[in-house]
């Protein structure tokens, strides 16, 4: 188990493969990074913190309005979409794709990778 | 004359065992990274004038010189002026010639090897740091007869006045023989991840100094590139009451910083990483207003430390600020309070800050002015040295 860290990077990787995705990361729910596979020059931890804020964010808005759990957070941008969904009780995964990207593809192999991840952060 | 890691706490866990005539066993996991440790003690060796013989056996000398500047450390103009030395026992493997001065035709052979090394270290003469990258190359290889070596090469460092550090990987290797790998060794320094809930990291210990084993200095880790080896804060909550100044805080103390702002107000989070006196810590400023407060609780796990800043002028908003580390859940951890806007007329002193929270006596308050830089990197220290506080077998 010493390389939990190295498990999770080339599930990261697969994941990016798998779903067309630009960049991945696994980060807690309090907005620690876990692990990342993103292109050079993001700053990970910082992208990390806004993930969680972000997630935050919908699911105490979703509470205000009584309207029951948040599920994924999805950020459409002119060039990028952002997806995040929960990984379990303290993580998150999140991920970046082009904004033409097939949507129904990325959500789905995050649900997939999601109960991955779970499985092996316990 | 010592190595320097320069990082401080680590530094002074060391300060008696890393000098001349002795030997550092540095021993880590496989994945964790070792060698960058190896080129911050000899960067900082160097930097001080003196001269570094590098035995190499698992990589080029060329990959060596590259991977170090991707650290920011610029091998290549001590090797100009000759105080940087290979032994190149590597490219003998493939049966390459090696345009190293030192240069071990057949690396299969321990003792060629054993005299080129010699050779370097009676021609460099004394006062070197001589790294050997690695010692679980050589155990592969030779296994046992290394210890033979050692022996001498230990008794060749008190001649000589050098200092030997050896790298070692942990592979499955004969118990025995690192017992007597680690027997050998003046100082052991240990790298090895750890996995504490979902957050991974690596850690250093400090298990042998002097030749004595000792209450070891554990401490967590990172590479940054550049700047290489820092003890690793993951997580350092600044929080206080809307418009005491955190965002202020939080960027003139980082060297890169990123807020989600509206006009002058924290929407969602001001984040910066700090580097300071071996340290790197991830800085998250929260939100001031109460209606922010669920994303406060969210983000105050994992903390390790806080920093809570006030407006001095202000005492009305000090009841508030203690709310928020109840809200935060970090009431109770390593803290230090930032009694901010010092220069400001009506600003209260820290003692009068204090006394007006009703703070316990060990939480230092020191007088800030952070849109002036003025005592805020002083604070930080503080805070640190309640969150390192007892991790070292000295105080």
């Amino acid at each position: 188990m010493s390389n939990t860290k190295e498990v999770l990077k080339s599930l990261l990787m697969e994941f990016n493969r798998s779903a067309g995705a630009i960049a991945s990361a696994l980060v807690t729910r309090d907005g620690i990074l876990i692990s990342s596979v993103l292109p050079e020059g993001i700053d990970a931890e910082a992208f990390a913190a806004m993930t969680a804020t972000m997630m935050g964010a919908a699911e105490t808005a979703f509470s205000e309005l009584k309207a029951g759990a948040a599920e994924r957070v999805i950020v459409e941008g002119s060039r990028v979409k952002i997806v995040a969904i929960g990984a379990g009780e303290n993580a998150i995964l999140v991920t970046m794709a082009s904004s033409d990207a097939a949507l129904g593809l990325i959500l789905h192999q995050m649900k997939k990778f999601g109960e991955k991840v779970k499985k092996i952060l316990g | 004359m010592a190595l320097k890691v320069n990082i401080p706490l680590v530094d002074e866990a060391v300060c008696e065992g890393f000098k001349l005539g002795a030997s550092t066993l540095i021993i880590s996991k496989p994945f964790t990274e070792a060698t960058p440790f190896a080129y911050q003690l000899a960067y900082n060796w160097m930097e001080d004038g003196n001269t570094v013989i590098y035995l190499t056996n698992n990589k080029r000398p060329d990959i060596i010189l590259e991977d170090s500047l991707r650290y920011g450390w610029d091998f290549s103009k001590f090797r100009k002026e000759d105080r940087l030395k290979f032994v190149d026992a590597y490219t003998g493997f493939m049966g390459i010639k090696s345009e190293e001065d030192y240069f071990v035709n057949n690396p299969h052979d321990l003792s060629e090897v054993d005299q080129v090394l010699v050779k370097a270290v009676s021609d460099v003469g004394n006062r070197a740091l001589v790294i050997i990258d690695s010692l679980s190359t050589m155990v592969d290889y030779f296994s046992d007869r290394v210890l033979e070596r050692i022996e001498e090469w230990g008794r060749l460092a008190i001649l000589k006045d050098l200092h030997i550090l050896y790298l070692f990987v942990e592979w499955d290797f004969d118990e025995k023989l690192k017992e007597k790998l680690k027997e050998a060794a003046d100082n052991i320094v240990r790298l090895s991840p750890i996995e504490k809930g979902v957050v991974l990291s690596d850690l250093l210990i400090v298990e042998k100094v002097n030749g004595k084993l000792v209450r070891p200095l554990t401490v967590p880790i990172r590479y940054v590139k550049p700047g290489g080896m820092r003890i690793y804060v993951p997580k350092i909550l600044v929080t206080g009451p809307y418009h005491a100044g955190k965002t202020t805080v939080v960027h003139a103390l980082s060297t890169r910083a990123v807020s989600v702002q509206r006009r002058e107000t924290t929407v969602a989070l001001d984040f910066g990483h700090l580097d300071y006196k071996g340290f790197h810590a991830d800085l998250f400023g929260t939100i001031g207003q109460e209606r922010f407060d669920p994303i406060l609780e969210q983000l105050g796990g994992e903390t390790l430390g806080v920093i809570l800043v006030i407006d001095s002028t202000d005492p009305s908003s000090f009841p508030r600020a203690i709310e928020m580390l109840h809200k935060a859940k970090v009431y109770g951890l390593p803290i230090v309070v930032f009694a901010n806007k010092q220069d400001l007329p009506g600003a209260l002193p820290p003692e009068k800050v204090k006394e007006l929270m009703k703070l316990p006596e060990d939480v230092p308050v020191v007088g800030t002015v952070a849109t002036k830089k003025i005592n805020i990197h002083e604070g930080v220290e503080e805070l640190l040295k309640l969150i390192f506080k007892g991790v070292s077998g000295k105080t």
